[in-house]
């Protein structure tokens, strides 16, 4: 009796010696490894950082938006999630919140399990970290959807510790307790009932003098009841139309979609649960055979119990669990990240280190979303390092023009992904008009975030709708880490509503088009908007790196010849490398004294190389795939390749040769 | 003592007051020194902009923002002798208690709407504004205001919903949301709701993607689909003919365009005809009168006494239309119509777009019959992208025409008439030029309107920090009968949708094609 009184007064015999230090230990140490390493994980591997930039989680501190959310069912977790969500920005901070929540996970699972049997030393109650882990590892998780499953499992087990302890009575405070679930978890109520099921059937502290009927009529009335939640919530929240409410039982992950990751966990908690139960019951069968005997033998032994049995089994899932990480993911998660930093080395290092990523080499309608917004990036970092005009052959330019910018509508409303940095790209170039439908574009896309609502302040005060900036930076101001921005553009506003000190504003102001160029999108007439752009300001070097980027990955040479006329608005003293290239080409099939070059010369190299690139290209006439083997050795970066093969002939991985020509054989 | 300490002491013993006052037993003790309060000289800024307004009897409290530095805030509102409303403010903010206000309006009906307003600055002067006069109407605006909000979406939109607000109080209720029909928004756009002479017991909304009208008579809604053989675009802009058996309907090819300088938006119409749906035989006919294939016809307006249907029209322009869309101008016709005989007069027109240089649209006639309102913009047929869209008043007897006082530099539009013809609600862009946001303003008897003021909400700082824009406000005697669960259910049986028959007869008068349902075309609102 006194051992027992020792583990808790409704927990099972364990029949295993826990007094000792090692137990006092492993039950110590043990979890506590696990969580430094899943600190760590989250930390290094995942960086939550990343996680925020994939979600960019929108809260406002303000009465409203609590109000909205506490509206409906799961709300006050979505609310939360979205509060400590923003705290992802800073990498440590998101790691120890979600080791946090883990950990209040498992100690809160570890007792539900004892409850159903598990005996004292057994490590089963600390799985669902893995499952946390490897959810969070692919950056759409909501932290709402793993915290919602934390609330639920420590509700269920505070629900069994504290009285009444009489049968009925308890299941009179099941019902405002489901309720409650359901209201600040939502859909996670299913796996609180059918855990809370589990306890009714096999938990002996909870139900042991009770007879099977009441059971199962305390397990149908309390299913009915659970179940009934959604329909009565329709009523209040979602138009009364039932088929939604059930619908949101699913968790969801960002933007909407299933989150297979949260039903896997809630899953693995269920089967756990269940398997923990029967295990429990049949424990002494099991036991009772040759093989089951030698097992538990060797499982209560000193380190294969303790020590050597759970370390294998968490070696493993950590092995799973690295190995399981999708790299790919998080390489193009970084890379938008750095974009958006604006981080433009740092963008093309690691492009270069990510040549065998699957969107080089895989088909680009395979891969068209994140192929998309990689090259417009791509090209836009290019740009802002000054090299587009050098290099736009060096890397793939898979999707034509439209890797430099889109141009069809329909193309950036199939690749979403496209929206933000190309909105973003157009205020860059001073397209500010479409930078704004791009913007609105995005906002439906990825939601509200603080970022977008930013871009829309200081693209209203260079519109010169002031009062229109106000009222994003009102909403920012009331949105944590946001508001000492927000409070300063407004004081300075109030000096100056231009801000005309502030510098890429007052240049995007002077880049800002003076005609008119009416159409039915604004992802077309790209090449007649970027030269509008430069007679607006002549000093627009983006709209020129585009506007000749545009000739050369079309082919017109003639108008890139005609605009070298602004070369020495942008210092430049000789003809960049491509333009030389295209300029050659074009003299070739032109009788070169009537073509004008503003002064400046082609080089001899770029002559030779030219020389050399026919010499190869004639003996294989019109065939693609001679051409590919005997150009892609050593022209495969230029504009004679691209324009002879519709592509550029490059690998990523340190500027070597290969890849697609390869392929191409 | 400090005097820095001395103000900060000052200052937290003034909210401490006013906290006592406010949680004490609602009964504000009024500030010493308010006598001898110095004089301004000038009106106090207030936000929203309540002064010199005329308010319905039964609006929802005016709560209202002093925009005046000062660390108190007193103010005194009154409508007759006795009904006063003192209220004691640290932040300026000012939330009318409802019922005092209430009673204040109720016995001030008719009368002035004094707003006195006292600053305490951090010395512990005060100063006294002049007081605002505003007038309590003897009419009453109808209850209920419909609209539709929203982010000012482009291509692509998450949520738009059509909700009613009671002005009376400041209850806001869903009539139905995009994400009801899938229960995630963004893939029904639902758009120009209208009803048949303010009354809420009936109701159309179209919706895109599905093309659907959602048809809600008598607390029920059914979907119906619109294109048929001689119109395949779906319906757009309604006017329900008062007796509510017909209502007409636009058919419209337009498209959404977009600027590289100034507004981004613009929409333009390439095809337009009028249709009259018959509720009863749910047939649509084209009347060749105003489905001319040499005149785009759009935005129906029925008289009161439904034997007059206003329209805009204009001659199909030549050449290509995108790149003539500024000379694009409509002018403001009538046809009679005989609701006995089923029968129509010829087109005449009341107002030409040669004499007034402008585009006329959104006409919408007063209950009374005798005054038209409508937009005048520069070109084209979508007022609230054009910031130059201001609303007219012409006397139908009369003929004159009048710019009402209660425009602004900004873009107004989407106007409709309240029951009795005394008031008028419409959208404008007044705030900041990018959000649109209901307006309210009184007609007299002979047409003139007073200057206009905001939707009032509880928080008098809720448009500062809203980016959603209103639409369509549209003034109802009551709140809409049909719930939001038939509304849903109807749009999430789309596929069930009953098709509009084509009258026999239209089809032989039919002469021409409005064009085809191309993704994208709809009716923008």
């Amino acid at each position: 009796m006194a051992k027992r009184h020792k583990e808790g007064p409704f927990l099972p015999k364990t029949g295993r010696s826990t007094g000792t230090t090692e137990w006092a230990l492993a039950e110590l140490l043990g979890p506590a490894a696990l969580y430094a390493g899943l600190f760590l994980y989250l930390l290094i591997w995942v960086s939550p950082v990343l996680i925020h930039h994939v979600q960019e989680p929108f809260f406002l501190a303000n009465r409203s938006f609590l109000i909205e959310h506490l509206a409906r069912p799961g709300g006050l977790m979505e609310y939360l999630g979205a509060f400590f969500g923003l705290f992802f920005r800073i990498g440590w901070a998101g790691a120890a919140i979600l080791t946090a929540l883990t950990a209040i996970l498992c100690v809160s699972w570890r007792y539900c399990l004892r409850r159903l049997g598990m005996p004292a030393g057994a490590t089963r109650h600390l799985l669902p970290a893995f499952f946390v882990a490897w959810a969070h590892g692919r950056y759409e998780t909501l932290l709402s959807s793993t915290a919602a499953v934390v609330v639920a499992v420590v509700l269920l087990a505070l629900f069994l510790l504290v009285p009444p302890r009489a049968f009925w009575p308890k299941q009179l405070v099941f019902i405002p307790l489901s309720c409650l679930v359901y209201s600040v978890c939502g859909g996670v109520v299913v796996l609180f009932l059918a855990l809370y099921l589990f306890h009714l059937f096999f938990d002996e502290a909870f139900a042991s003098s009770v007879s099977l009927k009441a059971k199962i009529a305390a397990a149908a009335i309390a299913t009915v009841y659970v179940l009934a939640l959604p329909w009565a919530a329709s009523v209040v929240y979602y138009g009364g139309l039932p088929v939604i409410a059930y619908e949101h039982l699913i968790p969801q992950r960002w933007k909407q979609g299933v989150s297979i990751e949260v039903i896997l966990l809630e899953s693995a908690m269920v089967v756990i649960g269940l398997l923990s139960a029967i295990a429990a019951r049949h424990c002494e069968r099991v036991s009772a055979g040759p093989l089951g005997r030698a097992w538990f033998a060797f499982k209560h032994s000193r380190w294969a119990g303790w020590a050597l049995v759970p370390l294998t089994g968490f070696l493993l899932l950590s092995c799973t669990l690295l190995l399981s990480f999708n790299r790919n993911e998080k390489t193009l998660v970084t890379l938008d990240f750095l974009a958006d930093s604006g981080r433009w080395k740092d963008y093309l290092f690691l492009l270069d280190e990510a040549s065998s990523h699957p969107v080089f080499t895989r088909p680009p309608e395979e891969v068209l979303p994140d192929l998309a917004p990689v090259l417009l990036n791509t090209n836009r970092s290019l740009s802002h390092e000054g090299l587009l005009a050098e290099k736009i052959f060096s890397y793939p330019q898979t999707l034509g023009v439209s890797s430099l910018l889109p141009s069809d509508q329909k193309f950036c409303l199939l690749n979403r992904q496209v929206l933000l940095p190309y909105a973003r790209l157009s205020f860059e170039l001073g397209r500010v008009n479409e930078a704004e439908q791009m913007f609105y574009d995005a906002w439906a896309y990825c939601g509200c975030r603080a970022s977008l609502l930013r871009d829309l302040a200081r693209l209203n005060i260079v519109k010169g709708r002031f009062e229109a900036a106000r009222v994003f930076l009102n909403i920012l101001k009331q949105a944590p880490f946001e508001r000492a921005w927000a409070v300063a553009t407004e004081e300075q506003m109030d000096r100056d509503p231009s801000l005309a000190w502030d510098q890429r504003l007052k240049w995007i102001r002077s880049c800002n088009l003076t005609e008119d160029c009416v159409g039915t999108s604004a992802y077309g007439a790209q090449e007649k908007v970027l030269a509008l752009l430069l007679v607006a300001n002549p000093q627009n070097k983006m709209a020129y790196d585009y506007l000749m980027g545009t000739f050369l990955l079309t082919g017109q040479e003639e108008n890139l010849v005609n605009y070298m006329a602004m070369l020495r608005n942008f210092g430049y003293n000789e003809i960049p490398r491509h333009y030389e290239e295209a300029t050659l080409a074009y003299l070739a099939r032109k009788n070169p004294m009537s073509v004008n070059l503003y002064g400046y010369k082609i080089k001899g190299e770029t002559v030779r190389r030219f020389k050399g690139f026919e010499d190869l290209a004639a003996p294989c006439g019109g065939d693609p795939a001679k051409l590919w083997s005997a150009l892609s050795a050593t022209h495969a970066d230029t504009y004679w390749f691209h324009h002879k093969m519709g592509m550029t002939g490059i690998s990523l991985k340190n500027g070597k040769i290969g890849g697609l020509a390869g392929e191409a054989q | 003592m400090n005097p820095r300490a001395a103000v900060v002491l000052r200052g937290v013993l003034t909210t401490a007051a006013v906290l006592v006052s406010i949680l004490g037993c609602g009964h504000v003790r009024v500030p010493d020194g308010l006598e001898s309060a110095n004089a301004a000289g000038r009106l106090p800024a207030l936000s929203p902009d309540y002064a010199g307004i005329v308010i319905p009897p039964n609006i929802a409290p005016l709560d209202f923002r002093v925009r005046e530095p000062g660390c108190a805030y007193f103010v005194r509102i009154s409508s007759s002798p006795g009904n006063v409303i003192e209220l004691l403010a640290a932040d300026g903010c000012f939330l009318i208690p409802a019922a005092k206000w209430k009673t204040l309006l109720d016995a001030g009906k008719g009368s002035a709407l004094r707003i006195e307003v006292f600053v305490k600055d951090l010395q512990g002067a005060w100063t006294s504004f002049d007081a605002i006069e505003n007038t309590i109407a003897e009419e009453p605006i109808d209850s209920h205001l419909a609209y539709r909000r929203m982010v000012p979406w482009y291509h692509t939109y998450d949520e738009i919903g059509i909700y009613q607000r009671n002005l009376e109080s400041f209850e806001e209720k869903p009539i139905l949301k995009n994400s009801d029909f899938s229960g995630h928004a963004g893939e029904v756009c639902i758009n120009c709701h209208a009803f048949p002479a303010n009354q809420p017991d009936r109701m159309t909304i179209h919706a895109r993607f599905p093309f659907v009208m959602l048809l809600a008579r008598d607390g029920e809604a059914a979907p119906l689909d619109t294109r048929t053989d001689i119109n395949k675009s779906p319906f757009a802009y309604t006017a329900w003919h008062p007796s509510g058996r017909w209502a007409v309907y636009s058919v419209n090819k337009i498209l959404q365009v977009f600027h590289t300088i100034g507004e981004t938006r613009d929409v333009l119409d390439f095809a337009s005809d009028l249709l009259i749906y018959d509720f009863e035989k749910n047939t649509v006919t084209a009347i060749p009168e105003i489905s001319r294939p040499d005149q785009l016809e759009t935005f129906p307006a029925w008289s009161p006494d439904g034997r007059c249907l206003y329209f805009c029209r204009t001659a199909v322009p030549a050449g290509e239309p995108m790149a003539h869309y500024r000379e694009v101008k409509y002018d403001l016709a009538r046809i009679q119509f005989d609701p006995d005989a089923v029968s129509w007069g010829t087109v005449e027109t009341v107002l030409s777009a040669a004499d007034t240089g402008r585009s006329a649209g959104l006409p919408r006639v007063s209950p009374d019959g005798r005054h038209l309102l409508f937009c005048l913009c520069d070109y084209g047929t979508f007022p609230i992208f054009q910031t130059n869209s201001d609303l007219y008043m012409l006397d139908i007897e009369t003929h004159s025409l009048e710019r009402l006082a209660c425009n602004s530099d900004a873009s107004e539009a989407w106007h409709s008439w309240s029951a009795n013809g005394h008031w008028i609600v419409f959208s404008s862009k007044r705030c900041d030029g990018l959000f649109a946001r209901p307006y309210f303003s009184y007609i007299d008897a002979s047409g003139h309107a007073s200057k206009a003021f905001v939707l009032p909400q509880k928080d008098p700082a809720y448009y500062d920090a809203f980016a959603e824009t209103y639409s369509a406000p549209e003034l109802t005697q009551g709140a809409v009968t049909v719930s939001r669960e038939a509304l849903a259910n109807a749009l999430r049986h789309s596929e069930e949708a009953a098709n509009v028959m084509v009258d026999p007869e239209a089809l032989k008068s039919r002469q021409k094609d409005t064009g085809g349902p191309a993704p994208g075309y709809g009716n923008q609102s």
